[in-house]
């Protein structure tokens, strides 16, 4: 009796591994939401346009109002504006990625990446 | 006239342990290629079930995986005479042992779908912890594929299973500790 459960068990578990491994081949990430686009004469909503990508590529690890998920990454404002004084060196970090933050280049176009940047810098 | 003289066993022993080797780095480092090269889902859960978090979800199901090998090892030094109890060896001993390392596993998976699909693996020497558990996950299912082909192979089975056993655990353990109990620690999470 154990012994066909065993059975049953190693055969489920090498169908499942299975499934995981096409999965892992087939499944693609989801992409960013796109940018909007600038109607002529108009000014792009950077921080609207941030909040969305935020959500989908940042929220998991730091939280959906900066408060972190990961007990280091929360974010702040007033402390990423003293850190970066130039919105372009916090870009820098999301596109090379800093300790166990992975980079996003290749994933985030430099507009996304401003836009996101934008955006975190409102989160308090 | 002459005779292709048969190879001695303990020599065949030698080359199949060093296959069955090869076979399991191999795997590991496929884990580890996939990871670095798959663009991580950063932000996409996979499956979390009843768990408030993904983090949560992970944490409990590799101490589960851990409880479970833990337990295989107890019956493993059973069915080797290594511990004295029970007195008498039950003749389903052998199969449980199998049984709570196969659910080990399974309960291992969808933890390491999560690590390799969403997250990746990351080689930054800047977060010891992150190496430590990249290197430690994609090292512990090469460690089992290694075991588990030992366990088929003669010549090998009997002093090379405990070893790979062995490892499989500590690997395991590794991985455990660079997250599990640190979420559950409060460390992280």
């Amino acid at each position: 009796m154990l012994r066909r459960t065993v059975v049953l068990v190693q055969a489920l578990t090498a169908m499942i591994t299975a499934a995981g491994v096409v999965m892992l081949l087939v499944a693609q990430p989801p992409p960013p939401p796109p940018m909007p686009t600038s109607a002529p004469g108009s000014t792009i909503d950077l921080v609207a346009a941030g909040r969305p990508i935020y959500a989908s590529q940042c929220e998991s690890c730091h939280g959906t109002w900066g408060e972190g998920v990961y007990a280091p990454v929360t974010i702040d404002a007033a402390a990423s504006k003293a850190k970066f004084p130039d919105p372009t060196a916090e870009a820098a970090v999301v596109l090379d990625g800093r300790g166990q933050m992975p980079s996003f280049r290749g994933r985030l176009t430099p507009e996304q990446v401003e836009a996101v940047v934008a955006y975190v810098r409102t989160l308090s | 006239m002459a005779f292709a003289m048969p190879k001695p066993r303990s020599e065949r022993g030698g080359v199949r342990l060093a296959l069955i080797l090869v076979v399991g780095a191999v795997v590991a480092l496929l884990l580890g290629t996939y990871g670095a090269l798959h663009p991580p889902a950063v932000g996409q859960s996979t499956f979390k079930m009843f768990f408030e978090s993904m983090l949560a979800f992970k944490s409990w199901f590799t101490t589960l995986a851990l409880v479970l090998a833990v337990t295989q090892l107890v019956t493993g030094l059973r069915i080797r005479d290594l511990v004295p109890w029970p007195s008498q060896i039950p003749l389903w001993l052998p199969d449980l042992h199998h049984l709570l390392g196969t659910l080990a596993v399974l309960a291992s998976l969808p933890v390491a779908y999560h690590c390799l699909w969403s997250l990746g693996f990351t080689l930054s020497l800047s977060n010891p912890r992150v190496l430590v558990h990249a290197v430690a996950g994609c090292a512990f299912y090469g460690a089992f594929v290694s075991k588990v082909l030992a366990i088929r192979v003669e010549g090998v089975r009997d002093t090379v299973v405990p070893v790979l056993g062995g490892v499989t655990l500590a690997l395991l353990v590794a991985v455990w500790g660079s997250s599990a109990l640190l979420f559950l620690a409060g460390r992280i999470g």
